[in-house]
């Protein structure tokens, strides 16, 4: 049986567009700080730092972990990078996850920072991303292929512009609870029916900002954290899924799984609800953070991870099921319409959905919160991550293949 | 520590003059060819781990269309941007845990498409290192100047070792014939950063390495993978004092293996990342330092050439772990260790380098 692995601390900076007066290192070493705080724990006190760091065409330093290593306590311990695109915040806090359970360490910082507030323009670097023969002249960015996402969903359910619009009217309302949010200002569904469409069905409130910023996690095993002061939120199930590169192949007449509806983020959080012991997610859920950088994203999410059913988030979303006071709230913290610093915007969504089940989410508290959720999306929509938390640590087999072999 | 079997694996380092293989040829072929080695196939694969550098593969999040060719698709997938023996502690990890009964480790470089030197002055801070022109030839450089200090005269030295490496790699089956202008007396190759001269640095060819991993328990008598460890030094090269932290690491990787020295290893494959380096590490990790590359002697060091032979880029770490484990299947070839029973691997990485790994292994006989 694996060991048990707690979030035992938290710490973020407030999320903005640009931070010029600190350096990455400086924002990733202020996260640690305060996640080390939290936690009651010193740097002398880490056994090895997962530094969480995505595309490098979006800051200028390429491996800059290894400057960083410094100033957030690694110097002389184990360090590794993970770079998984959108999901590199929650790719990390896996692999922080697997020192622990695979027994190499009992406390792992779990680390990253953004300043893609330097580069001139993102989407012009995640240009990059794409085939530099065959795709990169059309254009291809971040924004068009969720573009792509959301018109399949609206084919194939009547997802409509108004639900999506639903969604973003109600993350802005939670962004203001949260002081770390980025974006701070309430808006309407008229306001971003209004807003100026950046490539249909997407309008220009549809989508995330890009944002600077630091977030760190503190993890450790069942044995430290039974002696920490700090709650810990208890990671009960993690599960991811990489599918193909090419987004033709998910959106033909008969494809292994469809591009619309996120089928592989379905199959990630199969695999973390099948160790978190969780058969009926809408009922065992109480609270999920999406990555979601586009309203569309979240529609379907929600229906993947199995909140609703197929082609009813939209309807979901314009009817208040993830509300705050809704039957599972999304994204209390604003999510990823309000704050995106794509390196640890998966690993925000994680520190959020433990703060929330830890208790000490302040005015973004969602009362009895037990079991919560937070996923990560990237690539082609391609790269998803699934982490389940809960209040309550797994009881005996928490590993899914022992429990396939017993 | 909980120990995870080695079921296979290939490494696949190309000529310069070899057919040229698109970067996703290069790597699904190498995956199956080391699926088949392992005797599996892809649908039992649990997981893969990756571990390649964008800058490198010329994308800004190259596995988005690596990851496929790498047999991820559909699969739990992770990549560390990071030397290639990241994915073997990542694969390590996810079968130790539990959540894997097999995990792919996969990395590569295609060196011969890009300018790696050019490539790693970006890694350097844009306010007080990158005005200076480091890059990666240049910190290895200054801590070969260091070292050379230190050590006094080492010409000599370092010829038997350049000498040592050529040969075993001439040697050695898996690694590629590079005709050079090096091969010559190294003191009178060209100097490129003092005191490094031509001859003294690896030979950067195309190659990726494919390392099948899984459940000890599931699958025995298979070389087993008994310690593991790796550190980072300070960023500043001036804060560092020789190979720091690569003493600390061995220790920590030999008293997870439950060895006291690694004089018990029957073959250690070290990061030779220059000349000098091979020096440094053969002090560092508590060597004679008058022992060259060789399939003799015990523990018998770079056999297989090391990387002043065949430099795969990021891959070099699981090239190192491919050919120990060889070693200790006996299937090493015309440079077999004899009797090979434990094996010792050093991976480095970063400016100088920055970072060490080392992972000690087991043959699988008494598995």
């Amino acid at each position: 049986m694996s060991e048990g692995v707690a979030v035992v601390g938290v710490g973020q900076t407030p999320y903005k567009t640009r931070l010029p007066d600190q350096t990455l290192p400086e924002l990733a070493q202020a996260a640690a700080v305060a996640a080390l705080k939290d936690a009651a724990l010193t740097f002398e006190d880490l056994d090895a730092v997962v530094f969480a760091m995505a595309p490098e065409a979006l800051f200028g330093v390429a491996q800059a972990e290894r400057w960083a290593a410094d100033a957030v306590g690694a110097s002389g311990k184990p360090l590794l990078r993970v770079h998984t695109g959108g999901t590199t915040g929650a790719a990390a806090l896996h692999a922080g996850y697997l020192h622990v359970a695979s027994g190499l360490a009992e406390t792992v910082l779990v680390v990253g920072a953004e300043k893609m507030g330097e580069s001139p323009n993102a989407q012009v670097a995640l240009n990059a991303i794409w085939d530099p023969i065959l795709e990169k002249d059309i254009a291809l960015n971040a924004i068009n292929m969720c573009s792509f996402q959301a018109v399949r969903h609206m084919a194939r359910y009547g997802t409509t512009e108004e639900q999506m619009a639903a969604v973003v009217v109600r993350s802005r309302e939670n962004g203001l609870r949260n002081p770390y949010a980025h974006i701070q200002r309430a808006v309407t569904v008229q306001e971003v029916m209004e807003s100026r469409i950046v490539c249909w069905p997407l309008k220009l409130l549809d989508c995330c900002p890009r944002s600077s910023g630091g977030c760190a996690v503190v993890l450790a095993s069942s044995r430290v954290a039974g002696r920490l002061p700090s709650p810990s939120a208890w990671i009960t199930g993690i599960g991811s899924c990489t599918n193909t590169y090419f987004m033709g192949d998910k959106m033909g007449l008969d494809p292994d799984n469809d591009h619309g509806d996120l089928d592989d983020l379905a199959q990630a959080a199969g695999r973390a609800y099948e160790m978190a012991g969780i058969s009926d997610p809408a009922s065992q859920i109480d609270l999920a953070e999406i990555y979601a950088p586009f309203s569309s994203v979240e529609i379907a999410a929600v229906e993947a991870l199995g909140l609703c059913p197929r082609g009813q988030g939209g309807a979901a979303a314009e009817v208040g099921e993830w509300d705050m006071d809704g039957r599972i709230p999304v994204n209390p913290s604003g999510g990823t319409l309000c704050s995106n610093p794509i390196s640890v915007t998966a690993l925000a969504r994680a520190a959020e959905a433990a703060l929330q089940v830890r208790r000490a989410a302040g005015a973004r508290q969602v009362p009895d919160v037990h079991t919560a959720v937070a996923t990560g999306v990237g690539g082609s929509v391609q790269f998803h991550t699934v982490t389940v938390f809960s209040d309550r640590q797994l009881g005996e087999e928490s590993s899914r293949w022992t429990m396939s072999r017993t | 520590m909980k120990p995870v079997a080695v079921l296979g694996g290939v490494c696949s380092l190309r000529a310069p003059d070899a057919a040229p293989l698109s970067l996703e040829e290069l790597i699904s072929s190498t995956v199956m060819a080391a699926l088949v080695d392992a005797g599996l196939e892809r649908a039992d694969i649990d997981a893969v781990a990756i571990a390649a550098s964008d800058q490198m593969d010329g994308r800004a999040i190259s596995s988005m269309v690596t990851a496929g060719a790498a047999g991820a698709y559909l699969k739990e997938e992770i990549k560390s941007a990071d030397e290639g023996i990241f994915a073997l502690i990542l694969a390590y990890m996810r079968v130790a845990a539990g959540l894997a009964r097999t995990a792919l480790a996969v990395s590569w470089s295609k060196c011969t498409e890009g300018d790696a030197i050019s490539a790693s002055r970006l890694e350097t801070d844009p306010f007080l290192t990158r005005p200076l022109g480091i890059n990666a030839v240049t910190a290895m450089a200054l801590s070969s100047a260091h070292y050379a200090q230190r050590a006094g005269p080492i010409e000599t030295a370092l010829s038997a070792v350049v000498t040592g490496a050529r040969r075993q790699g001439r040697r050695n089956p898996r690694c590629p014939q590079v005709e050079s202008d090096t091969d010559g007396p190294s003191d009178e190759s060209p100097l490129v950063a003092w005191p490094l001269r031509r001859a003294h640095l690896p030979r950067e060819i195309d190659g990726c390495c494919a390392l099948v991993l899984g459940d000890a328990a599931l699958y025995p008598r298979r070389p087993v993978v008994r310690g593991l460890s790796w550190a980072v030094a300070p960023y500043s090269i001036g804060d560092r004092d020789g190979l720091y932290p690569l003493p600390h690491v061995l220790r920590d990787a030999l008293s997870r293996a439950e060895l006291a020295s690694v004089h018990e290893a029957s073959v250690v494959e070290l990061a030779d990342v220059s000349a000098y380096h091979y020096l440094m590490a053969c002090e560092g990790m508590g060597l004679d330092v008058g022992r060259l590359p060789s399939s003799e002697g015990l523990p018998a060091v770079n056999p297989s050439g090391g990387l002043l032979a065949a430099h795969p880029g990021f891959a070099s770490g699981l090239w190192r772990v491919d050919e120990v484990v060889r070693q200790l299947r006996g299937q090493a070839g015309p440079v077999q260790v004899h009797d090979a029973r434990w094996g010792v691997v050093h991976a480095a990485w970063g400016l100088g380098p920055q970072g060490h790994a080392v992972v000690v292994l087991e043959g699988g006989s008494s598995s």
